[in-house]
């Protein structure tokens, strides 16, 4: 027992660095665990070690999405509201706010599993031959939020060019894998160069504890499992695809509830993949993939995987925090333009570094399509086109 | 010195336009050549291929995933650190196309996997 929890353990501190880290991701953690396996010969602690990396790692990655800007692959939608919040001196609030929505999100969904069952295996069939037709629905949406003629041709420019770069960059193998560089260019570098020219100050940020509504962080949380839930069901949707989809559906949503939601969907994704695997027998994450290769689930071990669960998100929240108030204290202490340059430069370091030239192209054609939606006045999000267009095309069968 | 936003929406839309023009040249550029699993053999070194079949047997060697593909006769391939997609996809009995590199590994022909698409 000692042996699993020391797992356990490692596994929350490697999801907080594989979180911190933009560029680094748990299946890279994963697959070495499966390695060291096979000469080992550890599988259920190694199992556990990689559930509570996972889950870790969906709480810290909002960190560095927000307070510097520099997303990964399944947080970078938090950028745009989390940057908002940034720069009215509330970044931690933001932070604390997709924390509390992957905890209560957490909760909800082990006490839904018997449904979350009976839901995967009845919905899946329904849901696939509708998937062309919501994101068409969507696309009319994200053009008619915007205000006026000139603004819609420019949203269609952006929806335009962002869905021919990802349907060119990430079905080409040439450009390996093109999520990273093109998630840095629309939504991290874009808006660095665009806060950096607009001599944008970062004020004071506050640290003290806010009031969350319950009424809002409890629908937040229980949309956020809804939408997770598809998206551990369904491939090629990602949390950030859910979270979009979902606002446009119910409608108006606070910046807040939002920021609640994409923080449960995170987690939820990363939760439910598990129990997917024990289910339907299906590894739709990299890090279920490991464990199918590691032992095959029984019910026991699922008993374990919640109470991992529980344990990760417990010490997600706080690590999240913990690590938010670090990150925040430090750069609110260094002039805001400096640290866009550094972060800039960073975010360039690992493109080129992770995805060599090819990468580094998207990334430059990326944080120019960015700059091009945030200079015309159009929401950033028709940037999302970049996944939106290829998943439509992998629907339609193109 | 602040920039106005006219001048550098010129100019970020001029980067995305060549920036795309450039992606959708190489993408093209390294478009694969069609053949059955049959077809490729050693002329094919170096090239990138696409073929398709059904999945034969997978197995998973640190973290690489080795499988073969084909009908009656077939050839090994394999995709290094796979992501979920593709675990997801390439599971025995499926039937898959694949984009890869030919390439030669203790003196056998394999496809090093760059792109995975399901048939089925």
């Amino acid at each position: 027992m000692i042996e699993v929890l020391g797992f356990i353990l490692f596994g929350c501190f490697a999801g907080a660095f594989t979180g911190l880290v933009p560029g680094i991701h748990t299946n890279t953690i994963a697959l070495i665990a499966v390695s060291f396996a096979a000469s080992a010969g550890f599988g259920v602690p190694l199992v556990m070690m990689i559930v509570s990396m996972s889950v870790v790692h969906s709480f810290v990655s909002f960190v560095p999405s927000i307070a510097l800007g520099a997303p990964d692959e399944d947080s970078f939608i938090s950028v745009l509201p989390g940057h908002r919040f940034l720069l009215k001196g509330l970044g931690l609030h933001a932070i604390k706010l997709t924390a509390i929505g992957g905890l209560f999100a957490c909760i909800i969904s082990i006490a839904m599993l018997p449904l979350f069952a009976m839901f995967v295996l009845k919905t899946v069939h329904v849901i696939y031959p509708a998937m062309p037709a919501i994101i068409i629905i969507v696309f009319a949406l994200m053009l008619h939020d915007e205000k006026g003629t000139t603004q819609r041709k420019w949203a269609l420019y952006v929806i335009l060019l962002s869905g021919s770069l990802g349907l060119a960059g990430l079905r080409a193998g040439i450009f390996g894998n093109a999520i990273f560089p093109l998630v840095t260019g629309f939504f991290g570098a874009s808006t660095l160069i665009y806060s950096m020219n607009k001599n944008t100050g970062m004020p004071a940020q506050e640290f003290m504890a806010k009031k969350y509504r319950r009424h809002t962080v409890l629908t937040g949380s229980a949309l956020g499992v809804i939408a997770g839930a598809l998206v551990s069901l369904l491939p090629s949707l990602g949390p950030n695809q859910a979270a979009f989809i979902l606002r446009k559906i119910i409608g108006k949503m606070g910046t807040s509830q939002y920021l609640i939601v994409i923080g449960g969907i995170s987690t939820v994704n990363a939760i439910f993949a598990f129990f997917v695997l024990y289910l339907a027998g299906k590894a739709r994450t990299g890090t279920a993939a490991a464990v199918a290769e590691l032992v095959e689930l029984s019910a026991g071990d699922l008993m374990l995987i919640v109470a991992t669960v529980l344990l990760a998100a417990g010490f997600g929240v706080v690590a999240t925090e913990i690590l938010g108030k670090f990150t925040l204290t430090h750069i609110s202490k260094l002039p805001y333009k400096i640290i866009n340059i550094l972060v800039l430069g960073m975010l360039a370091l690992l493109v080129a570094g992770l995805s060599g030239a090819m990468g580094f192209l998207l990334f430059l054609t990326s944080t120019g399509i960015g700059l091009t939606a945030l200079t015309s006045g159009v929401k950033r999000t028709n940037c999302m086109a970049f996944l939106m267009v290829p998943t439509l095309a992998f629907y339609i069968g193109i | 010195m602040r920039i106005d936003d006219f001048a550098v929406r010129r100019v970020s839309l001029a980067v995305s336009v060549i920036g795309l023009i450039a992606v959708i040249a190489l993408a093209e550029f390294s478009a694969p050549v069609d053949a059955a699993p049959w077809e490729i053999d050693d002329s094919m070194l170096g090239n990138t291929v696409k073929t398709s079949g059904i999945v034969k047997w997978t197995r998973m060697v640190k973290g690489v995933l080795i499988f073969e593909i084909g009908e009656g006769s077939g050839i090994s391939a394999v995709v290094l650190s796979p992501d979920e997609r593709e675990l997801a996809l390439i599971v025995k009995g499926g039937r898959i196309e694949i984009e890869g590199r030919v390439e030669k590994y203790e003196g056998n022909i394999e496809i090093v996997v760059n792109k995975v698409r399901a048939l089925d």
